[in-house]
């Protein structure tokens, strides 16, 4: 339990911490509550309760790269597993492609005025 | 083992870290968790976004502001149509698109400059940064440079947030710039290598 916890609050600060997820996924959401809500320990699932849609929604972003609806129903019964699966895909991107974009998207406004 | 390569990722890490540094000597909030939000990388990120609008003069002319924004929203508009680099990128396109101006946000983007309080509204800097940031990780950052009083957001009778720089971050940015430059000698050794 301590594990799941410890897990759970790792998702969610690097959740915050990271760039947010932002796109919503209803049907994987669903799967995600489903899961942990019927987790076979009562502390799992009765602590499940207790966390918001953000959360959920969260959880579904950053799973939904690679599981779909049906894989994290398959993982009904091991929800430490769907937890750590949700922490392990927390995805920092490489912010200098963008910073050459915005750099390229700058440029074509005319030259630096500064020396 | 190239010594050169060791002194110039040196040099590189060094200004860096003098960066942040100066960021939180100078941030008029010391509250630990708060210096630890001004040493990120998305703080660095956006100071750089920052320092570009600045040497770019992106927010003292109404014309080159356009420009800018149209050429933005051409690159978002490339990312939507290129499955291939959006995804190297780690992008999504309902992402994108709330990074995409309309016509009417351009022009109001524009009449901000006119304001007493002249700049861009945070909800234009959030979808100008979107590919750095989602819009909620680019409102904390943006907070956390004005509780170092980097920046101020004022609230217009219009439910906007103008964000004004003092152009102290900036300033911190250049000096970086220049650290990292006077640390590389003209042959392209790091000064003091022999």
């Amino acid at each position: 339990m301590k594990y799941f916890l410890q897990t759970c609050a790792a998702a969610i600060f690097a959740a915050s911490t990271a760039n947010a997820c932002i796109v919503t996924h209803p049907e994987l959401q669903k799967a995600v509550r489903q899961v942990l809500v019927t987790a076979e320990n009562p502390q799992i699932s009765g602590w499940a309760g207790y966390l918001n849609d953000g959360f959920y929604a969260e959880m579904a972003c950053r799973l939904s790269p690679k599981l779909s609806a049906s894989d994290v129903y398959e993982l009904q019964g091991s929800p430490e597993i769907l937890v750590e699966k949700a922490a392990q895909m927390v995805l920092l991107r490489n912010q200098s492609d963008a910073l050459m974009l915005i750099l390229s998207a700058m440029q074509s406004t005319r030259p630096i005025i500064k020396d | 083992m190239q010594q050169i390569h060791i002194q110039t990722l040196e040099s590189l890490r060094r200004a860096k870290t003098e960066f942040h540094n100066k960021l939180c000597q100078n941030s008029k909030n010391s509250d630990p968790l708060q210096l630890q939000k001004l040493r990120s990388e998305n703080v660095f990120a956006l100071t750089e976004f920052l320092f570009l609008l600045q040497n770019f003069a992106l927010t003292s002319d109404a014309q080159r502001l356009e420009t800018y924004i149209k050429a933005h929203n051409q690159q978002l508009q490339d990312l939507i149509n290129t499955p291939e680099q959006r995804v190297l990128m780690g992008l999504e396109v309902p992402r994108l698109k709330r990074g995409l101006f309309s016509a009417v946000q351009i022009h109001k983007a524009k009449a901000n400059l006119s304001l007493p309080t002249p700049g861009l509204d945070q909800a234009d800097m959030q979808r100008l940064t979107i590919m750095l940031f989602s819009p909620e990780t680019g409102r904390r950052v943006l907070e956390s440079l004005e509780a170092g009083g980097f920046i101020t957001r004022t609230e217009t009778p219009y439910q906007s947030k103008i964000i004004q720089s003092n152009g102290i971050a900036e300033g911190y940015f250049a000096q970086y710039l220049d650290d990292v430059r006077a640390q590389i000698a003209p042959t392209g050794s790091p000064q003091g290598d022999t």
